[in-house]
This record gives structure tokens, sequence and C-alpha cells, in this order.
């Protein structure tokens, strides 16, 4: 048995925990692994990573077969992801809003509700091992450079209003184009535009 | 003089066969009590490119430089373009003679081609006309360019030769046009430090900044010796790196049954730490025995007793240490990329960069991040990484940052 490195294409010794030769951690692909409930490959490693065939040959993600030795290769990732909701326990409460969080190419939809009285916040960010924030961007095209644990999206039940807040990510948060200052809240409009970490983009709309 | 901590990233696992760990060692440079006589040879460039404000600015530098050495301390200057010129030999600096250096240096001028080689071979030279022991020896070498007129080859070979002698050498890039795969050569081979430049106006601080640092040399050419216990083996293909301050490949040196590691000198206030990446039994009890040797300020050789049997146990701040695995990946992911682009492949390359994204983005480092974002926007794009591109990303790939 060999354990082939994701991204190097080398063939490691079986128990490693690191690659050996470019110490990427193979662990943490297992963890991913064994937490994705799709079939994408590689959990968090983002699309267009390409895939290695079991000899060991790299090929470009949309390879259905080993272009060196021709072998099959395992399902590639879907592009059409649809993000559920964080689930959010209805205790009588009402629904006074209803809003959407979706990117351009609709790749990714988040419905969002805000309950009457109540304020709710959600974490976005791209999952840790075991820490899945309340949206998880992880995989999704675009968002290799949005945080762990990188703004929160904020419904206010008493006022009626949705706020984001930059929590100290690393390349920051963008609404129509201004940078936000860490960890101060900011209200949002209907079809403002959001840009987590330079690369990741999306809209607000009210329902 | 210094202090050393060392343990594994984890402990073995009994349930297992084999498993694979890392030891760091981290050693810290105490306060020195006297400080040590230099030795130095500043190695120029004064090719036509630094026409203008970059040899007026290291003029101004130099100059400035030379007010830190006392009349104990030894210095000589090399300026070269494709042919060698020796400004100064290795002298010792009296008040009026300042004075007539200082004159000598405003009288350079540049032009000509580069040829770093002879450079090196004329600075090794000069460093050689006094007894080494004495003295903490080491070149500042500085170019803007490649070694056009002259042989990398030779270089490396002087940069060999250099290390024999116990002489390190700090190399300086300035701009954007020369070769960091062979300044990163000569500072790894000579366990010295390579740095980039990019604005010309820093060359008036550099040549202080590296002068003071020398200064605070607390033990020379320090060395471990390892005698690894049955069960441990070194992976053979990476089996060793210094991680701090910058990522150095280490080759251990078999000797009968011991391992060698030559990590160059130690400062004060700044820890080199040597990473380790072994194999070893999952119920492995002792790793190994270890002892350190080095020389004193005053090149007496000193050996510390061995410690023996050194048991399998964790290191004391295991974040820092999984935080230097992921500076060490990034660093060797990039090696790899840059295999990968000259072989035409920019595609797997794609893979290996969108990890390291990853990986600068955890890190928190935006200078690393930010560099890593752009080839990948390039590399989709089909457009070619530029010289200048690659010197970032090999020093922001290379120089481990501090976490405060």
């Amino acid at each position: 048995m060999t354990k082939i490195c994701p991204i190097c294409g080398y063939r490691n010794k079986d128990f490693v925990e690191y690659c050996e030769k470019c110490l990427f951690n193979l662990e943490e692909v297992e963890e991913l692994n064994m937490d994705a409930q799709d079939e994408e490959g590689l959990g968090d490693m983002g699309e267009g990573l390409g895939v290695y065939c079991p000899n060991g040959h790299w090929n470009p993600p949309d390879a259905k077969f080993c272009q060196v030795c021709g072998v099959p290769l395992q399902s590639e990732s879907s592009s059409e992801e649809l993000l559920i909701p964080p689930e959010e326990s209805v205790d009588g409460s009402r629904i006074i809003k209803n809003y959407k969080l979706v990117n351009h190419d609709n790749e990714f939809v988040v419905e969002l509700s805000m309950y009457e009285g109540k304020v709710k916040e959600y974490l976005i960010g791209r999952k840790s091992g075991k820490n899945v924030p309340d949206i998880d961007l992880s995989g999704i095209q675009g968002s290799e450079l949005v945080s762990r644990k990188h703004a929160k999206i904020i419904l206010d039940g008493n006022t009626q209003e949705i706020f984001i807040m930059d929590i100290g990510s690393t390349n920051g948060t963008f609404l129509n184009g201004q940078k936000l200052v860490p960890n101060e809240k900011v209200k949002l409009n209907n079809k403002d535009e959001i840009v987590l970490g330079k690369t990741f983009k999306f809209l607000l709309e009210e329902m | 003089m210094f202090t050393i901590k060392y343990g594994l990233n984890k402990l073995p696992d009994r349930g297992k066969s084999e498993v694979q760990r890392f030891f760091l060692f981290s050693i810290f440079g105490d306060k020195v009590e006297k400080p040590p006589r230099l030795n130095v040879a500043f190695v120029l460039d004064k090719s036509g490119s630094m026409d203008g404000a970059p040899i007026e600015s290291l003029k101004a530098g130099l100059k400035r430089a030379l007010d830190l050495f006392s009349e104990d301390d030894r210095v000589s200057i090399v300026m070269f373009d494709s042919e060698i010129e020796v400004l100064l030999e290795n002298t010792r600096l009296y008040g009026p003679d300042r004075k007539r250096v200082k004159h000598l240096i405003s009288t350079i001028e540049a032009m000509g081609g580069t040829c770093i080689d002879e450079g090196l071979e004329a600075g090794i030279k000069e460093l050689q006309k006094v007894r080494l022991d004495g003295y903490v020896n080491w070149i500042i070498l500085l170019t803007d360019g490649k070694n056009e007129h002259g042989s990398d080859e030779h270089a490396i070979e002087m940069a060999t030769k250099a290390r024999e002698l116990g002489i390190s050498i700090f190399t300086i890039g300035l701009g954007k046009h020369w070769s960091p795969s062979l300044l990163e050569k000569l500072a790894d081979i000579t366990k010295g430090e390579m740095f980039y430049v990019e604005e010309p106006r820093e060359l008036k601080e550099i040549f202080s900044e590296k002068a003071n640092k020398i200064r605070k040399t607390v033990a020379k050419n320090l060395e471990i010796t390892l005698k690894l216990h049955e069960g441990v083996t070194f992976s053979e293909l990476n089996p060793a790196f210094i991680v701090k301050p910058q990522i150095v490949a280490l080759e251990p040196i078999l000797d009968v049954e011991e391992y060698i590691l030559d990590i160059g000198d130690v400062f004060e206030g700044e820890s080199k730490d040597v990473l380790l990446q072994l194999f070893m039994k999952g119920d492995q009890k002792y790793l190994f025995d270890f002892k350190i040797s080095y020389f004193d300020l005053e090149g007496q050789r000193k050996e510390l007793p061995w410690k023996e049997g050194i048991p399998c146990s964790l290191y004391d701040n295991i974040d820092e240490l999984n935080t230097l695995i992921e500076r060490l990946s990034v660093y060797l992911q990039s090696e790899l990329v840059n295999e990968l682009l000259e072989g035409g492949t920019p595609e797997q390359a794609l893979t290996l960069l969108q990890t390291m994204q990853m990986t600068a983005t955890k890190l928190n480092d935006d200078d690393l991040a930010t560099i890593i974002d752009q080839n990948v926007t390039k590399i989709r794009e089909g457009v070619d990484l530029s010289n200048e591109d690659l010197i970032k990303t090999k020093m922001f790939t290379k120089t481990v940052i501090k976490d405060d």
C-alpha cells in the first residue's frame, strides 16, 4: 500500500501523516474526506486541482481517464453545489423576511430567514478539520482566499436590519468595493455586492 | 551562550508498527558578554546597471557601515564588474585611514558587466590575510544582476571553499534582475542568509544592519552530531532543515555511525531552529544521543558532553512546531512549482500553488499570500512568471517571520 500525495504525486509509505516530499498534511485530507458528504474528492482543496490516477500520474480535474496510462479516474467533483442553509429551529417565532446570498453563476446559494424579535448570527468561512462554519465556502471556486473564520452575517429581527462584520480575515471583506474595518458591523441593503478575500463575490437579495 | 530546547511534533503510536515524526531543535542565542572581532569582506557589484541611484546609495551605505568597525576589526572591499578591483586590502581602520577609505569609496564608478565568482574568490583571499581563528569571518555580497561574465559553477566552488574555511556569506540581491537560485545557493552552502533589496535607497542601511548582526554572534560554526537509536531513520528525501530564521536544506553527513549537521552561527536574541524528518517504530522509546560542538569567539573549538537517550517527548510549543512544518511545506511546494513550470506543466503547478495559497492564508502571512495569489492568477492566464515574481516568491517562502 502506498499513499499518493494529491498535490505532488509522490508515492509515500502508507503510514505517513505528511507527504515525505512536499510535507502536505495528508491527514487533514483524510479527515475532510470523511467529513465530506458529497463526492468531492478533496474536500477543502478547491476546484481545478487536478487528480492523480492510482499509478501516480497527474491529470486535469475534468479528466475521466488517465492521460498517461488510461485507467479510469474516480468521479470528478460536481460543480453544481447547493449549500443547505444552517438548520434553524423554528420555535414558533414568525419569519418576517427572507434573504438570499448568491454568487454570479448560482453555484452558491444560501437562504437566511429573519425571525421576529430574534438576533441571529451566521459565521462565514471555510471549514478546518471538524470546525465547520455556519456558511461553509470550502471547495467553491474563488474561495481560496477566504479565511477559516472570515465574516459574520447578523440578522436583527428587532430592527429588521441585516449586517455584515469582518472578523479579522486575512484578505479582507469588501462591500460594494469598500474594504470593511474588522469587527465593525455594517448595514446591508438589497443588491449589495460583497467580496470575501478578493476573489469570492456574492450578492444579497431580499426575497 | 545559548539555550537549547527540543522535542517531537507528536508522540509515537503503539498501535502502529512505524510512524513519521518531526523533531525540532531550537537554539536561542543568549547575551554576548564580549562581542567578537569582525573580519568582513564587502564584495560589491559596480556593473553598469548600478549607475545612478544604486551606486550612490551603495557608497553612502558603505561609508556608514565603516563607522561600525573598530580598530580591532578587519575590513576589506572588493568591487567587481566583469573585472575585479580590490578597493581596500584587508586592513584595520584607524582614524586617519577612515578618511582615506571614505575618499576611495567616493571614487567608485559604475560600469562594465557582472562576474560574481571572481569577486568571491578575491573576497576570500582578502579575509585569509589574517588568521581566521580570532575573528568572525563574513563576506557581504551585493549584486543587481546575473553572473553574466562569470561561472555559477565557480561561484559555488568558491562558496564551498569559504565554508570549509569557516566563512559565511550574506547575499544581497538588489532590484529584479538577479538570480534568486544562485544567491540562495551561495548563502545556503555557507550557512549565511539571503536578502532582497527592492529599492536602491535601502542600500544605505543594509550594510550597517548586517555588520551589526555579525557583531551579535555568540557561537560560530555550530554542529549537531546525532547517533540514532535502533528503529529510527532519517527521511531520505527531506532529512533535515534549518527552519529559522530562513529555510535551508541540510544534508546530514554520515561519519561512521554519527550524523553531523552543520547549522552555522548563532546570534544573540535570535533562535536558530532545526527540523528533522524521522521515521521510527510505533513503540519507539528513545530517539538518539546528540552532542553540540562549536567555535567560541576566540576561535577555540568547544564540545558539549553527549546527551544520551533523548526520549520521545513532545516539543513544548506544538503550535509553533506545526507552523514551522507548514512553513516548510510552502517552501518545498514552491520549489516543486519552479520545477514544474520549467518542465512545462503549469496545470500541475497550479495544484500545488492552490494548496500553498491556503496554507499562506492560514499562516496569516500577507506578503506570502499576495505573491502566491498573483502567481496563481498569472499561471491561470497563461502568463509566465517574471524574474521579480521568482525573487519575491523565493524570499517570502524562505524567510520565516517570527509570529508575535
